[in-house]
């Protein structure tokens, strides 16, 4: 059994408190890993055997530890797929940022157009997936820096199985320069040694001093070919043949077997939470913070009726399990982030930061763990970011930038849009 | 301002009796740590005066919900080509909370009276960059820049008042308006109820009539009082959590927590204007003295600061390190400075090193720190004495008698974290007499700067200055949460003012 941590009451019950009550519209949840785990804990130290320090690391969100610490099979695999998913959050957000910031800092001054600003920001914005707002920002560019862009974009589809691209000399100390060679090319996507965005590039004396906008597209595809190479052929030849266990699936963070099945047929299903998700989705079309809220409420009952009829026919063991190791909370935290992060893609900021701020864990809200993982903090700033709140955006990125120190790039350059953008403004200060 | 009767928990029993369980068209109850001393926007010089003032007052703009710039007493503006110029049409659909209709005269008397020498405003800062307001016609201003202004409007969130309920523009912080204001906000103030807590009314003339029927605002200063009276749904928001209580909030259900992010830094600021304290090297053997993580861990989580800014600021150097806790090197700086320890006292000629610790009363969790560095300061051979002061005794002892040796204090930012008040030699929130010719070209640079980064590298700078200079001893930032039953809908707050979208709000 693992050490347990402190018990604490993470679920509503507290005592003289009325049950949670069950949306009727909810479906029953399955058991799946958690209730197999719940009705019999000692399976735990079984499941986690000789891996247990990877298990314990992927758990708290230290996504290298546990990647090296499974070394491979679906522990690793997992491991390296929320990297990638965490970074290309943040190349979103980064593109973001970067056009956010072209635009706030050529209306203050024109003049800057005629630097780099112009294409880090097509280049930031082709990274993000952005294709018409780096074509625009693309368009004041020469035709060798439109090119450029036009091949990242190209670059980015899967259709595109190899390319071939001179990368044009850009004098910044070579890591740009890498970036872009590693994501134009079919060999690799490995950047050079002390390219980790703890440095601008020397892009000429005198300068502003602009960090890698490709930085977060780039090691966003370089774990998702890790992921790709810690699975291998056998894994899924082997669920095929003969089904998963349990093992599979907490490591895999597979709710049922069919969520891995799922997942094997799709890999863009992430997560094991279609079931709830495809319950839960509204398919809004507003953005109205309190509608999602009242979506979070719905959830909330269906996983607190869940996690009770756990624990009423488990032992005490078994509700230590559930309670200590955050099981539940997890799922739900996991479900706000999904549907946040589909929020974003459909232009729903308000509602993904609703959803985000629900899920952070206030036991510690300024450190990662079992619920307070990297991709939230990434989403949380972006969905800040798309709400007007630069400034409360950079609190997101701090609590990410120790576990993640390529995150210090895009914080100096969202840093640099929130000091523009307060720039002609009065600030004003109180005291207590 | 009535006398305040804080309720205290020994009544706990009897205060949920009676108050618990609203209709649905009871008020929405809030509580703040401190009642507002003064309502009246000239004089604000705390938060919670602050957010009061955003529901009662309007300014000409305000922020939309994402924080963009919008018209808020104002119609439209134009700008002259040379941008020094201003001339600004007012809304006509705009009353006065008595009746009285809103013209252009308010809004250059507001200006007028913020900048009369003789009205001593706190908010004087905010239209220094002002020349001249004058009235158009009725609902018409003009306003006249001193250099060109890129984006007026960003600088005209102030709050406008009313011109018929002043003798002048020199206005006295005592002038009956403190507790009588009238403003054109959602909400009117209705009146001092006996227990101390306000009542502010729907103002049906709004333009955008609120959804709330009203509003309470209870002075609370016992956090875990509040806590429990949240709870226990005899109040429906808190404006501020303590950290240590978030945790307990999150798993109720019926309790919502809203992150509101303030950039809130507390200091222990010394007293540059003579003493002991004048000498950098006793500010910073006091510094090595204090233990930031042993006084904070008792209050709650939060990380500690080097500098007048929080860590995720873009301003914050983090290069700055530290000071240890050393007494190695607060003897050493002592010793330079001319003390010698006598039978474990810190002398000069004689005379002890006697240190006066004044904190406000209502500052959350200051005793328990206040009695904290007291016992740290004491173990290492100072002699400490405590003042904990009431709203009248802190502006009077500190603000305009400077007589303090140090305070205990928090400062907030709105998201420019513009500290030129607090450190420039001329700041109006310069209150411990600090002054560096380095920091103040550092401010006038970072003011000044038209290129961000060179904005941030001035004021990474001035980090290091102040740190250096020890004005102050930094402490820490605090994680900063709100929290609502969740029978209150349609709730966005914001990240400083709290209650600007408060309009949209509504109760289950």
């Amino acid at each position: 059994m693992v050490a347990l941590l402190a018990t604490a009451v993470l679920l509503s019950g507290c005592s003289g408190e009325p049950g949670p009550t069950v949306d009727p519209a909810a479906p029953a949840l399955p058991d799946g890993w958690i209730g197999a785990l719940v009705a019999d804990p000692t399976a735990f130290g079984r499941v986690t055997g000789d891996a247990r320090g990877a298990w314990v690391a992927l758990h708290h969100g230290d996504l290298t530890t546990a990647a090296q610490g499974f070394g491979q099979g679906i522990g690793a695999h997992r491991a390296w797929r929320e990297q990638a998913e965490l970074h290309g959050d943040l190349a979103e957000l980064s593109g973001w940022t970067w056009t956010a910031l072209h635009a706030e800092w050529t209306a203050q001054d024109p003049t800057v157009a005629d630097g780099p600003l112009t294409l880090l920001a097509a280049l930031a914005a082709a990274d993000a997936g952005d294709a018409e707002g780096a074509r625009a920002l693309a368009a004041a560019l020469p035709p060798a820096q439109q090119s450029l862009v036009d091949e990242l974009l190209a670059a980015g589809r899967a259709d595109v199985a190899e390319a071939d691209v001179d990368v044009p000399d850009l004098d910044d100390g070579g890591c740009l320069g890498a970036a872009l060679a590693a994501r134009l090319s079919a060999d690799g996507v490995e950047l050079p040694a002390g390219c980790d965005g703890s440095a601008p590039l020397a892009l000429g004396e005198g300068e502003a001093r602009f960090h890698d906008p490709l930085l977060h597209g780039t090691l966003a595809r370089s774990a998702a070919r890790s992921a790709e190479d810690a699975l291998g052929q056998s894994w899924p030849e082997r669920i095929a043949a003969s089904g998963a266990g349990l093992d599979d699936l907490v490591f895999g963070v597979f709710w049922t077997d069919a969520d891995l099945a799922a997942y094997l047929a799709d890999p863009r299903a992430t997560l094991s939470l279609d079931e709830i998700a495809g319950w839960t989705a509204d398919g809004a079309t507003s953005d109205d913070p309190q509608q999602a809220r009242d979506q979070a409420r719905r959830l909330d009952a269906a996983l607190d009726a869940w996690a009770a009829a756990r624990r009423d026919g488990a032992s005490d063991d078994g509700r230590a399990l559930l309670d200590d190791l955050k099981l539940v909370p997890q799922v739900r935290a996991r479900t706000l982030e999904r549907w946040a992060r589909q929020a974003l893609h459909n232009g729903r900021p308000h509602q993904a930061l609703a959803w985000l701020q629900m899920a952070v864990d206030l036991e510690s809200a300024r450190e990662l763990g079992p619920i307070n993982r990297p991709s939230l903090y990434a989403l949380l700033a972006q969905a800040r970011a798309r709400t007007g709140r630069t400034r409360e955006a950079l609190d997101a990125l701090a609590v990410l930038e120790p576990a993640v120190p390529e995150v210090h790039a895009l914080t100096e350059t969202l840093g640099d849009l929130v000091v523009l953008q307060g720039m002609r403004r009065q600030g004003d200060s109180k005291e207590h | 301002m009535q006398s305040i009767l804080r309720i205290r928990p020994v009544g706990l029993a009897l205060a949920l009796a009676v108050t618990s369980a609203p209709a649905a068209a009871d008020p929405l109850r809030y509580a703040e740590d401190q009642a507002p001393g003064i309502v009246n926007p000239l004089f604000t010089s705390t938060m919670s005066e602050a957010r009061l003032g955003e529901l009662v007052f309007e300014g000409l703009y305000t922020d939309d919900l994402d924080l963009r710039t919008a018209p808020d007493l104002a119609e439209s503006a134009e700008l002259s080509v040379d941008r020094t110029e201003l001339v600004i049409r007012l809304r006509k659909d705009v009353s006065w909370h008595d009746g009285e209709p809103f013209t252009a005269d308010d809004v250059v008397f507001t200006i007028q009276a913020m900048k009369d020498q003789g009205t001593a405003s706190t908010e004087a800062g905010r239209v220094a960059w002002i020349d001249s307001a004058e009235v158009v016609d009725s609902h018409t201003v003009r306003l006249r820049f001193g250099r060109p202004e890129a984006s007026p409007e960003d600088k005209l969130f102030f709050k406008i008042l009313p011109k018929h309920r002043f003798d002048g523009t020199a206005v006295k912080r005592t002038d009956p308006f403190r507790n009588k204001p009238v403003g054109t906000g959602p909400f009117a103030l209705d009146r001092y109820n006996d227990d101390g807590s306000i009542t502010l009314r729907r103002y049906e003339q709004h333009r955008d009539a609120a959804g709330l029927p009203e509003i309470v605002m209870r002075e609370v200063s016992d956090k875990n009082y509040q806590a429990k009276l949240l709870l226990y749904e005899s109040l429906e928001a808190l404006v501020r959590v303590l950290p240590r209580d978030l945790a307990m909030l999150d798993k109720d259900r019926g309790v919502e927590l809203y992150p509101y992010q303030t950039n809130s830094w507390w200091y222990l600021g010394f007293n540059l204007n003579g003493g002991p304290w004048a000498d950098p090297r006793v500010r910073q053997a006091i510094g090595h003295m204090v233990d930031k993580e042993a006084l904070l861990a008792p209050i709650g989580t939060g990380d500690t600061v080097t500098g007048p800014f929080v860590p995720s600021s873009p301003f914050y150097n983090h290069e700055v390190k530290a000071r240890a806790v050393s007494a190695g090197q607060a003897s050493a700086l002592l010793e330079e400075a001319g003390y010698k320890k006598v039978e474990g006292v810190w002398t000069r000629a004689g005379k002890p090193l006697t240190l006066r610790i004044s904190a406000h009363k209502s500052l959350e969790s200051a005793q328990e720190v206040v009695i904290n560095l007291q016992s740290q300061l004491q173990r290492q051979g100072l002699t400490v004495e405590v003042d904990f002061m009431d709203e009248a005794s802190w502006r009077g002892k500190v603000w305009r008698d400077r007589d303090f040796d140090v305070v205990l204090s928090q400062w907030s930012f709105d998201r420019n974290e513009d500290v030129r008040e607090q450190f420039h030699s001329q700041g109006s929130r310069n209150f411990t007499g600090y002054a560096s010719a380095e920091t103040d070209k550092l401010l006038d640079e970072a003011r000044d700067a038209i290129d961000p980064q060179q904005k941030k590298a001035a004021l990474r700078k001035l980090h290091a200055q102040v740190h250096d200079d020890a004005p102050m001893v930094f402490l820490w930032t605090l994680d900063s949460y709100s929290a609502m039953r969740t029978r209150v809908d349609d709730v966005v707050v914001h990240p400083f003012y709290f209650f600007t979208w408060a309009d949209d709000w509504t109760l289950d």
